[in-house]
């Protein structure tokens, strides 16, 4: 099979659907498919929503990859036309992300070889015009929204759209399942294909002795760890807060590892002035993350708006018990192997920190639970496997959904299915 | 006035997009045939002058048959003299070739095939940059043009 996928970025980009998108084209071309990536020439996040001049970062990527059997075709971000991006935001349509010349004239050149487009994200440019292109060649769409409720460019009309145009849509939790049925997306075309994760690499039995010498902290400290983008909608100053409350109660130390962003070096600051003893690491090799990870007593994910969380995975598969946020599919994910706090509540998080560090045993237990899920049911075959499923649905409706007019005709009017019908 | 000038602009952008869109026809006419390419250039979150600081080069060669390429890798960190070395490889066929450039910021600026296992717990302390360093790559094999990435990083003491 040839698999068309369009993303913003790609590894060694840092972030949630960047690994998802790796790990299944990884699985895919594993399986034997034909794989290529289309995605931009771009590294750091925040150029994705600026086009602002930059100087080098520590990471630079060129046109092509193959990573792992996988064909990766990176293209030049175009320059912002700002004013139609501001007359369609009074239209009411946001449009995210960065458009590109290169990838838009690239995806209808690709789609009309591929046997199927697979769309990530709903809120951006390049997969609007990637549904466009899959129409034009006539290929089955399938698109990876990551949905996060709430936020308004995920909520805004043109998302909606491109969802309901899709002829399959692969959601990571059956929460995230509900969410989008919620706002009237067909259930027979909504598949669940969750995530996975790398196989555990082990660590060293004196990891917890080391990591805490390289952060500067005393060998019996407890570490209360966050990994991941230090983006503004990941609601790191409810952590932060929440672990200055707790430091007052026991003394411990906040760990925050991942790739920086404009607004955290602005927050920064402020945040280290909240009480809790921060300390600030930047996006570091896998094999330094690992062993944060593996030296952590708890693993704290404060956003609200998560379609997944690959991250409590990894903490699981390290033995690490974790803390989420309980709203949409992170409730869902964690469940009972974990604990939940109310989201944007400081002082409910610190007495979830506090309750797992005051009792180690409790947390141990979550975590072998968690463990015991990583194995049974998140490799990437299975997710390989969910995903050739929905290329399937995609292929059953094949462009049927877009030739119909939309399925608006078809599916429930959002405004009766607000009224519960799920 | 003000409605006047965002008209202007709006209408600029218009003409832009207009010509943008042209151009994405013409892209996706364009052929894309199998390259031999420079696809990644990467380092850690600082480096530090007098260690050994490894960075990761992957050259891609797209094309059914080996393609010989010479890589040139050129490093100045602040203050002291620029350093190069160069090589010649041959990338087999639709495979990558990684590479490792291990540099002390010296003086040894050297390229190998693999990284000598290191304390990736290192970047974990905090560090005060003193200044930076600046890492170009450049690639030249027949029949392409000449492929380049450049990063930088933080130079730590």
């Amino acid at each position: 099979m040839n698999v068309l996928h369009v993303i913003q970025r790609y590894p060694p980009a840092i972030g949630g659907a960047e690994a998802w998108c790796a790990g299944l084209a990884r699985a895919q071309a594993a399986r034997g498919d034909a794989v290529t990536v289309l995605t931009l020439a771009v590294v750091d996040e925040d150029a994705l929503w600026d086009d602002a001049p930059r100087g080098p970062e520590p990471a630079a990527v060129g046109p092509v990859d193959l990573d792992a059997g996988v064909r990766v075709r990176r293209c030049a971000p175009s320059a912002t036309p700002h004013a139609v991006v501001r007359a369609a935001e009074r239209l009411g349509v946001r449009i995210g992300g960065r458009c590109s010349v290169e990838l838009f004239g690239r995806a209808l050149a690709a789609a009309r070889s591929a046997d199927a487009v697979h769309l990530h994200h709903c809120n951006v440019a390049s997969s609007w015009w990637g549904l466009l292109a899959a129409r034009r060649a006539r290929r089955p769409v399938a698109v990876t929204p990551y949905f996060h409720p709430g936020d308004p460019t995920f909520e805004q009309r043109a998302a909606r759209w491109l969802l309901r145009r899709a002829d399959a849509v692969v959601v990571l939790s059956a929460a995230e399942a509900d969410c989008l049925a919620a706002r009237g997306i067909a259930r027979h075309r909504l598949v669940v294909a969750t995530t996975g994760v790398p196989p555990s690499a082990g660590v060293p039995p004196a990891v917890r002795t080391r990591v805490r010498a390289a952060l500067g902290l005393p060998p019996d400290a407890a570490l209360v760890a966050y990994l991941g983008r230090k983006a503004p909608e990941k609601d790191l100053p409810v952590l932060v807060e929440a672990a200055a409350r707790a430091a007052r109660t026991r003394p411990l130390a906040l760990v925050l590892v991942g790739p920086a962003t404009a607004w955290y070096r602005r927050a920064l600051p402020d945040l280290v002035a909240s009480g809790a003893r921060v300390v600030d690491v930047p996006a570091v090799p896998d094999a330094a993350k690992r062993a944060v990870l593996a030296a952590a007593d708890v693993l704290v994910q404060p956003s609200r708006r998560e379609s997944f969380g690959i991250v409590f995975l990894e903490a699981w598969a390290s033995g690490v018990p974790v803390i989420g946020a309980a709203a949409g599919a992170i409730a869902d994910v964690v469940g009972e192997d974990g604990l939940l706090f109310a989201p944007g509540d400081p002082d409910d998080l610190a007495r979830a920190i506090l309750a797992l560090l005051d009792d180690p045993a409790r947390g141990a237990a979550m975590a072998r639970r968690g463990a015991e899920r990583v194995r049974r049911a998140h490799g990437w075959d299975r997710v390989a496997a969910a995903v050739a499923r929905a290329y399937a649905v995609a292929g059953a409706s094949g462009g049927a959904v877009a030739a119909a007019g939309g399925p608006g005709r078809r599916e429930q009017p959002l405004e009766r299915r607000e009224h519960g019908v799920r | 006035m003000r409605t006047l000038r965002r008209l202007r602009w709006l209408l600029a952008d218009l003409t832009r997009v207009v010509r943008a869109l042209a151009r994405v026809r013409a892209e996706a006419r364009r052929p894309d045939p199998p390259r031999v390419a420079l696809a990644r250039l990467e380092g850690g979150p600082w480096a530090e002058r007098g260690r050994p600081n490894a960075y990761r080069v992957r050259v891609v060669n797209e094309h059914a048959a080996p393609r010989p390429v010479v890589l040139r890798l050129a490093g100045d960190a602040d203050g002291a003299p620029p350093l190069e070395t160069r090589g010649a490889h041959v990338i087999p066929a639709a495979a990558a070739l990684d590479l490792v450039l291990l540099t002390d910021w010296r003086a040894r600026f050297d390229l190998v095939a693999e990284a000598p296992s290191d304390d990736a717990l290192a970047f974990l302390a905090p560090r005060e940059a003193t200044g930076r360093c600046r890492l170009s790559a450049v690639l030249e094999a027949e029949r392409e043009a000449p492929a380049a990435l450049t990063i930088a990083q933080p130079l730590v003491r």
